[in-house]
């Protein structure tokens, strides 16, 4: 009950018209971001975060959340209609949507299918955010320092050795980030650590600059070489509003697909460095292998873009559970927005629960409605964004660096933030030509400093052993997975070796 | 790939080398005994110094189906091919003469020749393509940095 009253008043903050508007605002971006080739989840929210620097917290991480969830929705669009997917959660949407764009010759079924499926899967995984993460946040209020800094010391783990191929270069990227945490004024006596007598970095890196030069300028410059989508082949009639939507007798496959895409995203996307991707293709096989229309999967059936979409969609307000009760997010967006909440003097973990409750039910219930409008908005101007989305790469690249630009100075005001920018593009054009992941960089400079933190202030605790992360129960398990995280490769290697001799 | 994951592995040794010694001489521990300014960083840069030295490894352990494979692509795909290459130059050469023209010209001028350099460079679009593109685009972002965001956007000079 309280939960309703809560969501209630959570309501009357997100329809606040100043907060509908950015929502939209996010949300109708996100979807165009989500489509452009190359720029993700990642880039978006880290480019429209200078945007929310004059805005009151409630509503900038608001319109950062919609940037969120509506790149899930635009990254089907390309998938659909040209085979090729607006960011890596939409891969597994090309294997039905393309064919059911060409083959069958019903672009707009598949698109109106995608939009649903993403729609359904998302507001149901918002009604499990609603119930589970108030619970989940009121048992981790028992927390102290050894089980926070396990619990980050896991996150920075699982998305290190997830993303990428190779988990070493993982590993690296994240202590890098911990590295450049490291830079500027000590928490404790005050010393200056790395800032080789530059004022600029006394206060230490500023995660805004890192991210939007490793999640923007890098994916720019790193895309150039690619051209725009061109002419897409589609015309008004094809994406009419009656065209939309899936057929009755399609129905009853759709709705188990849509249900197991939810849960599996949900719970796929709590899990640091699992993430929408790794959700879409687990649910995209198990809907293969369970659906009565298994075999037909591949060919352009509806079902097969549906578990996708709603468990890409469902794993992005997944991943918001973690980052909102434990302060732990588990990818490079989540750590953009709870960087975002900690430049807006706001703590995430459970804490925050209790002492913003207006931040914390305005964002939930403006998932609900953001998560609406932006259905309603892809579903009814489905050809604008076809339009929009034509628009010359090279147009795109040079009003996405002017906006860095100013988004990098305005931190500030000063240049030296534009500069920091340009370097960590610069690092990050060449960690993703050699394959090392951005995403756990990020994650550890905006965590680096709670990181440390609880790490010392566990260490005082236990008068300098490092015994206490494993002699209370909590924090033994979160070190125990851990471990076992790290020695996954090795153990997988034995595993197999002991398969073949035997 | 193995080449350059070798270069990279020598470079992020003598990084966390020195990372580490710097961290060593902020003191690990203070005078009460608790946990000093240097701790972190010098966990972080031993740790830093062991992946680099795996990654050194890893990069010369390689088994020979797997080696021919990678030097096969090596030989096919470059890391860094030439048109990526030029991109990055210009991009960042452009991002950093605005930087160095904002000094003197404040942020708006050197902005619109920025972007109007991108487009141009990128011998796509038309001059009068890119000229309509980077005056919207420097109005816009005057607009809403400078008249709703109310971020003092400089128009001439900055003290940096």
């Amino acid at each position: 009950m309280n939960t309703l009253t809560d969501l209630l008043y959570g309501l009357s903050v997100a329809l606040q018209p100043m907060n509908l508007l950015y929502c939209f605002i996010g949300a109708a971006s996100g979807a165009i971001v989500g489509a452009l080739p190359g720029l993700g989840p990642s880039a978006g929210t880290a480019i429209l975060l200078p945007l929310t620097f004059g805005m009151n917290p409630t509503s900038g991480i608001i319109m950062l959340c919609g940037m969120y969830y509506g790149c899930m929705y635009g990254g089907g669009i390309t998938a659909i209609l040209l085979g090729i997917p607006g960011d890596s959660a939409a891969v597994a949407t090309t294997f039905d949507g393309y064919p059911m764009n060409k083959q069958q010759k019903r672009p707009g079924a598949a698109l109106g299918t995608s939009f649903l499926s993403s729609f359904i899967g998302g507001t149901l995984c918002i009604i499990l955010f609603t119930f589970l993460a108030p619970a989940l946040a009121r048992y981790t209020l028992t927390f102290g320092p050894p089980e926070y800094f396990a619990l980050m010391l896991m996150g920075l783990t699982m998305v290190s050795a997830l993303t990428g191929d190779n988990p070493i270069k993982g590993y690296i990227s994240a202590a890098l980030g911990l590295a450049f945490s490291c830079v500027g004024a000590d928490l404790v006596a005050g010393t200056f650590r790395y800032t080789f007598h530059q004022v600029h970095l006394i206060d230490g890196i500023d995660f805004v600059c890192a991210a939007m030069g490793l999640f923007g300028i890098a994916e720019i410059v790193n895309n150039s070489i690619k051209d725009g989508y061109g002419d897409m082949g589609i015309s008004k009639e094809d994406v009419k509003l009656s065209k939309m939507f899936p057929r009755k007798n399609e129905w009853k496959y759709l709705a188990p697909s849509i249900g197991s895409g939810s849960l599996i995203g949900f719970f796929i996307g709590m899990l640091p460095g699992a993430g929408a991707t790794i959700a879409s293709f687990l649910s995209y096989g198990l809907n293969k292998r369970t659906s009565p229309r298994g075999e037909e999967f591949g060919t352009g059936v509806p079902e097969g873009i549906a578990c996708c979409e709603s468990a890409n969609n469902a794993a992005s307000i997944g991943a918001m559970v973690p980052m909102l009760t434990l302060g732990v997010p588990g990818s490079g967006a989540t750590a953009v927005m709870m960087g975002a909440l900690m430049m807006f003097s706001m703590t995430p973990g459970p804490l925050m629960f209790q002492n913003n409750k207006d931040f914390i039910w305005g964002l939930t219930a403006s998932m609900y409605v953001g998560n609406f409008a932006i259905f309603l908005l892809c579903m009814l101007t489905a050809i604008y964004m076809v339009k929009i989305l034509q628009i010359p790469i090279d147009l795109l690249n040079a009003v996405v660096m002017a906006f860095i630009f100013i988004g990098a100075f305005s931190l500030e005001n000063s240049l030296f933030n534009v500069g920091l920018t340009i370097f960590f593009g610069v690092l990050g054009y060449l960690m993703k030509k050699m394959q090392y992941p951005a995403a756990p960089f990020v994650l550890s400079l905006v965590l680096g400093n709670l990181f440390e933190k609880n790490l010392r202030q566990s260490l005082i605790l236990s008068n300098n052993s490092f015994a206490i992360f494993f002699n209370r129960p909590i924090s033994a398990a979160i070190m125990a997975i851990v471990i076992i995280v790290v020695l996954r490769p090795i153990l997988m290697k034995l595993v197999r070796t002991v398969r073949k001799t035997s | 790939m193995k080449k350059a994951d070798r270069i990279t592995g020598i470079i992020l040794i003598l990084f966390s080398v020195y990372f580490t010694v710097q961290a060593y001489s902020y003191g690990l521990f203070n005078k009460n005994g608790q946990t000093g300014a240097g701790l972190v960083p010098f966990i972080v840069g031993l740790l830093l110094l062991l992946l680099s030295v795996i990654l050194l490894l890893q990069s010369f352990a390689v088994d020979k189906t797997q080696e021919s494979k990678e030097t096969a692509n090596e030989t096919n795909k470059p890391i860094f091919p030439r048109e990526s290459l030029k991109n990055c130059v210009m991009y960042i050469a452009c991002l950093c003469c605005a930087v160095f023209a904002s000094k003197f010209l404040g942020l708006v001028i050197p902005l619109f020749f920025m972007i109007l350099t991108m487009i141009l460079f990128a011998r796509k679009s038309t001059f009068k393509r890119a000229l309509i593109v980077a005056l919207l685009t420097t109005a816009i972002i005057f607009l809403i940095f400078a008249v709703l965001l109310r971020v003092p956007v400089p128009t001439l000079f900055i003290d940096i």
